[in-house]
């Protein structure tokens, strides 16, 4: 009896006993209180929530060598040794804020990103689809943002006081050689891809990675989807054509294939363009994209895309007086396939293969210009993440080029050329601490043509300057091969350089993003010439140079959904250049001082439409007048437009039905581009000019997609 | 001598029952202080004790049911947009860690489709399309799992009733939906004390809104 009332007992004192209570303060790096964070001892029940001062304190039954575990949403869990032999009070814990996307140092001088996987973008892919004025097309919708400048007749993306020629589009990382469609003579183009092939995009506006090369001014860059979400497939009618699309899905595979036939024949008849067309522009194309899963990381992805187009015009050709017919074929094919796979924990390797086939016919009247241009590219790009704060990238690309042009004008000529280009890069960036990143590297280019061996080096930082705010620069240089249309003529030119140096300040908190931008801008080594076309010994020279100057405004307010979502992108722009055939330095004709865009969009949900509105404004841009002794020093009156983009979502026949509605410059503004005057004076000793104008001053397109 | 051994059988039984139970009753205490507040600092709370009690029985998919529901529900109070995700990526890990326990468990999937809509109030524009297509999956696995499963079905409701007439939601089409949830939970027993019953005042609220 004795004996079992004392193990009784022996049993209650031990329970007792052995209660000791564990108390103190869980504070972040800035000692201000976490509240809410679990603290408890490994491998037990026994544990508590900080208050909201952060106090902590619960009791435990464990004794000798515990582990005390803090763990927190958004920071670092941590593990402290404790011995236990008695009530441990004032324990002071500091936890570790984790470095998330949002609250890291992130390298951007320069560069817009759009993205949904990462937060710290400005932009969403959707934003991009959905930009009224950009009619659904990457470079349009890209010409809404700062450091960019409209030029109406050409439809190309001109960045920074740049020409057209002078950004390059990668896909997948990967060259893409003809990324817009071709052009008539003063009437605008545009991109082949449509946006909703990708899901992610960069556009580099300078200073961008040693990745990349063979660009003076800008990149971008498309990354296509990974596997297609679902097997589905849709129709869409058009004013303007036809459009269909089916994406089949298997568990790791997904093939998806798109067809677009496009005739302006129709719309042009209700909306009058001032040209004479004697065949309306026909654009038939089509893409495949086939991807495969390989392993858990690995991913194979082929791109395939296929352009046909077509159209003939009476060409009213001022500067020679006469009414010329011009016809336009053009035959485009381009694939790539790329294979991405983590070799380890700390490995990634890139690798891709690229073929662009262009292949266009000309006809002035009864002249005849065939081009051919060929090209590929061979790429592998390693990457080694050493910790988490260092990671190294190096890589080579190698490209070739086969250019013909076959001229059948007063006899038959044929100017071609080859070239070979070997890259290699390397590039590293390290994050020195939560407030410091720096990326420097370099890149050497070697041309088989142009027999030049170039060495670039890039180098950009970040600086934090406070929880919401952040500076950047960058610095680097640029080399570019002369335009095909020159070394056509001239293969002994040297490549054009340039350099750029930026500094940014980006404030980000919330819904709200403000970006400032300074760069300067120097060319030199650019293509000057005394006559056009001329294959006469030194007339190609690359005595040209020049400067661009601005600072670019970018302001956005992404409120929540339903409410309304704005940005207002400002640029300014100081440029000049001496080359190709200007007497003097001047302001080139692409250059308008001031631009401006307001890009707002507003989901109605109640009417279950989104709506879009574009205001865009240029300065006065610059252009030859014979007429005035001065190069260069007239100017045409400002350019604006606004433009609406409706999409009202719905369920017809069971089937979800997209209805959209654009319209652009819907007020009719009176836009003119520039002027082109008569090479020969008129009896009075004038010369004729004539404004260059968009083809009709307002355009609207409706489409009806049925997607099943 | 009797009483006394009769004292100390009793005595042992209970002890015995008191450590086996030790899981129920923490869970149990937990659960039902967890339903007496309103509070994000309380969900907080329990979603650290259910944390606790999940590292410690490691093969129970309800310590680990109780802490993502925590999460999902700490997260649709809060208003911050941006602090959304960081709950909703815990909840998941935890969601995640459950179903590879009893991957056939309804109330993992209904867990699973209670929390995509708070992933989509983040940025509908972008998400709500790949969302509602998880969303959807969810339910019906959840409902395929148990049929009886009366959250499945005031899940449902829900999603249909805030979805635009012109998708096929809205109230009239919400309605019959939350009238079955309701008969669900009127028959639903739980298999114990600590197994999921919630749903069903708030199902009852939404009825009475129509």
């Amino acid at each position: 009896m004795k004996t079992i009332l004392l193990f009784l007992f022996q049993f209650l004192m031990f329970s007792t006993l052995a209660q000791v209570e564990i108390s103190g303060i869980i504070l972040n790096q800035s000692e201000t209180p976490v509240a809410g964070a679990n603290i408890f001892l490994q491998g037990t029940y026994d544990g508590t929530t900080s208050d909201s001062l952060g106090h902590f304190s619960f009791k435990t039954t464990e004794s000798g060598n515990q582990t005390l575990v803090a763990s927190f949403v958004g920071y670092e869990t941590i593990g402290i040794s404790l011995e236990i032999t008695g009530n441990i009070s004032s324990l002071r814990i500091i936890m570790h804020e984790m470095a998330s996307e949002l609250n890291e140092v992130v390298i951007n001088a320069g560069t817009f990103e759009a993205s949904d996987k990462k937060k710290s973008v400005l932009l969403k892919p959707l934003d991009i689809a959905l930009t009224a004025s950009a009619n659904g097309d990457v470079y349009g919708a890209f010409g809404t943002l700062p450091g960019t400048q409209r030029v109406g007749e050409e439809g190309r993306l001109f960045v920074r006081g740049g020409e057209a020629y002078e950004t390059k589009t990668f896909m997948d990382g990967m060259l893409v050689n003809s990324p817009y469609y071709s052009k008539m003579p003063d009437l605008p183009t545009r991109g082949r891809f449509s946006p909703l092939l990708f899901n992610g995009s960069v556009f580099s506006t300078g200073g961008y990675s040693a990745e990349f090369g063979q660009a003076l001014s800008s990149i971008v860059s498309l990354n296509t989807v990974a596997l297609e979400p679902e097997s589905k497939s849709s129709i869409s009618f058009m004013t303007v054509g036809l459009q269909g699309s089916r994406s089949k899905r298997w568990e790791n595979t997904s093939l998806a294939v798109t067809g677009e036939l496009l005739h302006t024949g129709l719309s042009n008849r209700i909306f009058k363009q001032d040209v004479e067309w004697l065949k309306q522009p026909l654009i038939t194309g089509s893409t495949v994209m086939f991807r495969q899963k390989t392993s858990e990381t690995g991913m194979i992805k082929s791109f395939g895309s296929f352009n046909y187009n077509t159209s003939s015009m009476v060409h009213n050709n001022i500067e020679s007086g006469i009414n010329q017919d011009i016809t336009l074929n053009n035959a485009t094919a381009y694939f790539n396939t790329t294979y991405n796979e983590n070799i380890n924990e700390k490995w990634i390797f890139q690798s891709g293969v690229a073929y662009n086939i262009d292949n266009e016919v000309t006809f002035l009247g009864k002249d005849k210009i065939e081009t051919h241009d060929n090209s590929g590219q061979l790429k592998a790009v390693f990457t080694n993440f050493t910790t988490d704060k260092i990671q190294f990238k190096f890589g080579s690309d190698y490209i070739f080029n086969n250019y013909n042009q076959k001229i059948d004008m007063d006899g038959n000529y044929e100017l071609p050329f080859d070239n070979n280009e070997l890259s290699a890069f390397a590039e590293t960036e390290i994050k020195i601490n939560s407030h410091i990143a720096l990326r420097a590297g370099g890149r050497v280019e070697y041309s088989s043509l142009l027999k030049e061996i170039n060495l670039m080096p890039r180098f950009s930082s970040a600086l934090k300057t406070g929880k919401f705010s952040q500076l950047s620069m960058a610095y680097g240089t640029f080399y570019q091969n002369p335009a095909n249309d020159y070394l056509k003529f001239s293969p002994v030119l040297e490549p054009e350089k340039s350099s750029h140096s930026i500094l940014t300040y980006q404030y980000k908190k919330d819904t709200k993003t403000l970006r400032l931008e300074v760069y300067h801008k120097n060319y030199s080594n650019l293509v000057k010439f005394k006559e056009e076309y001329s294959v006469e010994p030194g007339n190609y020279t690359n005595t040209g140079k020049g400067f661009s100057n601005g600072f670019d405004i970018f302001w956005r307010n992404q409120k929540e959904f339903g409410k309304s979502d704005y940005w207002i992108s400002y640029s300014w722009n100081d440029s000049e250049r001496d080359y190709k055939d200007f007497p003097e330095r001047a302001t080139p004709y692409y250059v308008s001082d001031h631009n401006l865009s307001v890009v707002y969009k507003k989901f109605f949900t109640k009417l279950n439409m989104f709506g879009a509105v574009t205001y865009s404004f240029s300065s006065g841009r610059h252009y030859f007048n014979p007429n005035n002794p001065e190069f260069m020093a007239d100017k045409t009156i400002p350019a604006n437009d606004i433009s609406i983009g409706l999409t009202h979502i719905l369920y017809l026949f069971d089937k979800q039905t997209v209805l959209h509605l654009i319209v652009n410059n819907i007020f009719g503004f009176d836009n003119i581009y520039g002027y082109t005057f008569s090479n020969t004076p008129d009896s009075n000793g004038v010369f004729q000019g004539k404004p260059i104008k968009a083809p009709q001053k307002q355009m609207a397109v409706f489409l009806v997609s049925f997607q099943f | 001598m009797k009483t006394i051994l009769a004292f100390l059988i009793l005595i042992s039984l209970t002890l015995t029952a008191a450590s086996q139970s030790k899981y129920e009753q923490t869970m149990k205490s937990t659960i039902e202080k967890m339903n007496s507040n309103e509070n994000p600092a309380g969900f907080q709370d329990a979603a650290n004790t259910f944390e606790r009690i999940s590292m410690n029985e490691s093969g129970e998919w309800l310590p680990l049911y109780y802490v993502a529901y925590s999460y999902i529900i700490i997260s649709y109070q809060e208003q911050d947009l941006t602090k959304k995700d960081p709950y909703l990526d815990k909840a998941q890990g935890f969601l995640d860690k459950a179903i590879k326990i009893e991957s056939d468990e309804s109330e993992l999937f209904a867990l699973q489709a209670f929390l995509y809509p708070s992933r989509m109030t983040v940025d509908p524009m972008t998400r709500g399309m790949e969302y509602l297509d998880k969303l959807n999956g969810a339910i019906d696995k959840a409902i395929e799992l148990n049929p009886e499963n009366p959250r499945s079905y005031y899940l449902k409701a829900v999603i249909t009733l805030n979805m635009p007439e012109a998708f096929g939601g809205g109230a009239s089409v919400a309605k019959p939906i939350f009238e079955t949830a309701k008969e669900k939970f009127e028959k639903f027993v739980p298999e114990s004390p600590i197994h999921p019953d919630w749903g069903k005042e708030i199902n009852q609220s939404e009825l009475d809104k129509l």
